[in-house]
């Protein structure tokens, strides 16, 4: 019925955020470092993850129905704003790029290895690109429609999994102190924990405004739970050697047997990453896009979403070297190069807000 | 190599103008010079990676600034 | 004969040349005192129409009256009786000889039939009598009656063809309206059941009639297709898949957005539930809607039959839907990228089967799949008695000589076939048919990408139908977006005292269907109900 203002209901940015906070997590490994203590760092990811979504949840539902940049915007002036909205372009353009680089790089590995990588490449661009195009509603619904089957899919291969598991391969417990663990948190929280924060861009669109919190952290442990069984699941059957494997989760599907009749279902796990990935690639070009229109003060980000793609694209090629390149810098430098947007910026402006709103109140004398 | 490169700038013009003409139309003289802008980076670029000249990659100075923290933080034997 | 371009009238009226305009005029004027004027006119409205027949008669006070009637559409036995009968032998009482008294009182007292009305303009003269009635003229009155006679037989009703069930009414409508009409209106005896009439074609003048319940079908629905219904401009209406094409919200896409039935049954359950009718006359395929994605999978013999028995049903449709949509490109993608994944055995006799097959598995597939759509176009377009030797050529030729001649491997015939009787399983023929044509952009895709291609395909696919609407509902709803409560007649068939409300997306006003707490057991009644 033509032109309606596009809305996402709880439900969709819960799927949305759930499959987001997943989509790449649940089959590269997290917190590598932390060995077989990683079910320690994702519970205190989960707790850091909680106080970052907490911290621009709560910004965004103070200003409904604004973006972060607007919100920047309004509390600090109009540069404040685009300066804030500059950041925000980068860093989801940025982490766009190396969610395609991963999700290229997956595919290539395990399941076309004598494609080439172009050809890889651009079937998923142009479905993202048509994806982002028709809205973040579709996106939204979609996400609906595929994160029952994700859920399912760990569930059941977990339980399919549960003659393979030693529990020996838990032991033993923080052997190595807590140092390996703290920074496995670390890394889990910046990644995929905090990267939720470019949601900012998406979370106006939610029709009830002051559910934002709830939903989002909801969302997050949700995800936290998924990703906690499935690394777990993974530490049980491979032990110590997980931490040394590319794809975990890949390889543990390799062991699924059942009567000697189920098996090689490895090909679920290349779905899953496909149908999921999808979103987590369409969400980042659609918060870059979003968040270039307000930089620029455009009408629409629809117009910008083929060059960002192209661009995200190009740069996903040529941003590391080789895997090995990927991995240490995902391990040891994006971390810290990610929380000033995680949380600085979010935390920053909520301050100012709160600062704001006192001001505002004491003035009124109300 | 250079049948490749003429064929994606091709791509990227044939794409330029579909989406221009269509701005054009509704006046946004804004949006048209930034999506250019984007686009001709896009087909610079993509040239460059097509001709095989390494584009420099922004991973290495993120990597410069931020892996001493990590070092500091946790050091490792 | 020159073409008077009188310029496009806003929104595309048709053009209308000479002759029609001098006949537009013709039709403009009204009827009047002068018995052989308004002969004149008439004839010359219809000029050249054999089967108009205008007769004179002389009324039993020596009136001249102008009988006026199509042949065979009216029926002339009730004309005489009703109508030139009475003409004859009643004279009108004669205070109401006056001009304007005469059609009065001859509808009053000479012709008391309640379908009498009287006409005054010459288009809705025409009208009638095109429609089925007989028109009654009178010397010296500017006014004409017209008498409905409708004397043309339709079709009997009969078990639908289309949608036969094992359990069900028998009846299926027909191609007239008005028995359509009726048919539904013995299901919903109730004052509630509104049906509100259009006329669409310009030159067919087809009826087409709106049905729903008030109260029940939403307001917001109901406005948006009059206003659809009333911006059609065309010449002719002739079956309503006319109607369906020129109201639909999505055009370009190969999923149907508006369910079509030949039954009365599933047509008045819809109702219920808030959806919309349209009839058309001259067909007896009546449209509802909003649809949505999941109707396509559901049959009205579901809610016939146990609920246990529906339920396995629809899961069974739902597995098929997996298979007609992707057995052959999995088996193109596995075969052509992924021969790791096959479990050893299986892929041991695979290979040797098509060791002999010349063709890569893509072209194979594709070859089969085209040769299964003709065979099943052959099988329909065919008479019955020959439909049955293309099914005995296809098995024999294609499956058995094909095989043996080693020009297609044996498991393609499998997955073909396989894939073939799933298609089968989807109730709805549109729906089926849309299904059946994205598995060749998906076999192309496994051809060339293997299972990536495939997921990204389903991506594209549920992408697509998670933009599109049928008269605002999301086509995937209440999957996405999601509602538990709705979600009772899609994932399963819950049993009848379970689904004690209406869809919320049809029926948002008045949902409580039943109250609850009606399980049936042999206490029932005689102890408090449990809560639900």
């Amino acid at each position: 019925m033509g032109s309606h203002r596009e809305q996402i209901s709880t439900a969709g940015l819960w799927s949305l955020m759930l499959i987001f906070n997943v989509a790449s997590a649940i089959t590269v490994p997290i917190g590598a470092v932390a060995g077989q203590d990683v079910w320690i760092s994702i519970l205190l990811a989960l707790a850091a993850g909680s106080l970052i979504v907490w911290t621009y949840s709560r910004l965004l539902e103070s200003h409904p129905g604004k973006a972060i940049s607007e919100i920047a915007e309004g509390l600090l002036g109009n540069w404040a704003g685009r300066v804030v909205g500059l950041f925000y372009l980068w860093y989801s353009f940025h982490l766009g790029s190396l969610v395609l680089r991963d999700f290229v790089e997956f595919l290539s590995a395990v399941a076309l290895p004598r494609t080439p990588i172009p050809a890889i490449l651009f079937p998923i661009l142009a479905v993202v690109v048509w994806g982002v195009y028709l809205g973040v509603e579709v996106l939204s619904r979609y996400a609906q429609t595929i994160y029952l089957f994700v859920i399912f899919e760990v569930l059941v291969s977990s339980l399919l999994l549960f003659n393979q598991f030693d529990y020996r391969n838990l032991l033993p417990v923080l052997d190595k102190g807590w140092s390996p663990v703290l920074e496995g948190a670390i890394q889990i929280t910046t990644f995929p924990f905090g990267e939720t924060v470019i949601f900012a861009f998406i979370i106006p669109f939610l029709n009830q405004t002051d559910q934002v919190k709830k939903i989002s952290l909801r969302a997050l442990l949700t995800g936290g739970a998924l990703l906690l069984l499935v690394h777990v699941r993974n530490i049980l059957v491979f032990g110590g050697l997980t931490s040394k494997l590319t794809y975990p989760t890949f390889s543990v599907y390799q062991y699924i047997s059942l009567f000697d009749f189920l098996d090689r279902v490895e090909p679920l796990a290349i779905v899953t990453w496909i149908l999921a990935g999808y979103i987590e690639i369409s969400v980042c070009l659609f918060a870059c896009a979003m968040s270039l229109a307000h930089v620029t003060k455009s009408s629409g980000y629809r117009i910008y979403v083929i060059p960002l793609a192209l661009l995200m694209a190009q740069l996903s090629r040529f941003i590391y070297n080789n895997h090995a390149e990927l991995i240490e810098t995902a391990a040891n430098a994006w971390p810290w190069y990610s929380l000033p947007f995680q949380i600085g910026i979010p935390l920053m402006l909520l301050l100012v807000s709160v600062f704001h709103k006192r001001k505002r109140t004491r003035t009124k004398g109300e | 190599m250079i049948a490749q490169i003429v064929l994606f700038l091709l791509f990227i013009a044939l794409l330029s103008i579909f989406q221009v003409r269509s701005l054009l139309s509704q006046q946004k003289k804004k949006e048209i010079a930034v999506y250019l802008t984007l686009m001709s980076g896009a087909g610079l670029i993509g040239a460059l990676m097509l001709a095989g000249i390494e584009v420099p990659s922004p991973a290495p100075p993120i990597r410069a600034m931020f892996e001493p923290i990590s070092k500091m933080i946790f050091p490792k034997p | 004969m020159n073409r008077i371009r009188r310029g496009r009238k806003k929104g595309g009226a048709p053009l209308l040349d000479a002759r029609e305009l001098r006949l537009e005029d013709d039709l403009a004027q009204n009827l009047t005192e002068d018995l052989v004027k308004n002969h004149a006119l008439i004839q010359d409205i219809f000029r050249n129409c054999s089967d108009f027949v205008c007769h004179e008669i002389v009324s039993a006070d020596g009136r001249k009256m102008l009988t006026l009637y199509i042949e065979g559409l009216i029926n002339t036995e009730q004309l005489t009786q009703q109508v030139i009968g009475p003409l004859q032998q009643t004279p009108l009482p004669k205070h109401d000889t006056t001009a304007d008294g005469t059609i009065t009182s001859l509808q009053e007292s000479v012709l008391p039939n309640s379908s009498v009305k009287t006409v005054t303009d010459l288009t809705t003269l025409t009208q009638s009598v095109l429609s089925g009635h007989a028109a009654v003229l009178a010397e010296g009155a500017a006014q004409g009656l017209v008498v409905s006679l409708q004397g043309w037989k339709p079709r009997s009703i009969e078990d639908p063809q289309g949608e036969s069930y094992i359990r069900g009414p028998r009846e299926g409508f027909t191609e007239d309206i008005r028995t359509n009409a009726i048919l539904i209106r013995r299901k919903l005896q109730t004052n509630r059941l509104k049906v509100e009439s259009f006329t669409i074609g310009e030159l067919s003048n087809t009826k087409v009639e709106l049905l729903y319940v008030e109260g029940i079908a939403s307001e917001t629905i109901l406005a948006e297709v009059r206003r659809r219904l009333s911006r059609i401009q065309i010449d002719g209406i002739f079956e309503s898949g006319y109607i369906e094409e020129l109201i639909e919200d999505s055009p370009y896409t190969p999923f149907p957005q508006i369910q079509n039935t030949e039954r009365p049954d599933v047509t008045a359950a819809n109702l219920l539930e808030g959806k919309v009718a349209i009839l058309v006359d001259g067909t007896p395929f009546v449209l509802l809607l909003p649809y949505t994605f999941w109707s396509g999978l559901q049959s009205g013999e579901d809610y016939y039959e146990r609920f246990m028995i529906s339920t396995l049903i629809r899961w069974v449709r739902y597995l098929f839907l997996f298979i007609a949509l992707l057995f052959p490109s999995l088996y193109v993608a596995v075969t052509t990228f992924h021969q790791e994944m096959i479990p050893t055995n299986l892929l041991l006799s695979i290979s040797e089967a098509r060791e002999a097959s010349p063709f890569p598995a893509l072209v194979e597939a594709l070859i089969m799949e085209v040769t299964f759509e003709a065979l099943r176009e052959a099988g329909v377009r065919l008479p019955k008695q020959v439909g049955s030797a293309i099914s005995i050529v296809g098995a024999l030729v294609i499956g058995q000589a094909a095989v043996q001649a080693g020009i297609v491997s044996a498991p393609m015939v499998i997955i073909v076939s396989l894939t073939a009787i799933a298609s089968f399983t989807i109730p709805r023929f549109n729906f089926a048919v849309s299904i059946r044509i994205l598995r060749f952009p998906l076999i192309l895709l496994a051809g060339t990408l293997g299972l990536y291609g495939i997921t990204i395909g389903l991506i594209c696919m549920l992408i697509h139908l998670n933009s599109l609407r049928s008269f605002g509902v999301p086509y995937l709803y209440p999957v996405a977006p999601f509602s538990m409560r709705d979600l009772k007649d899609v994932l399963v068939r819950a049993p009848i005292w379970k689904m004690t409300l209406r869809p919320h997306s049809t029926a948002p006003e008045n949902e409580t269907r039943m109250p609850s707490g009606q399980m049936p057991s042999p206490d029932r009644g005689t102890k408090p109900d449990r809560k639900e």
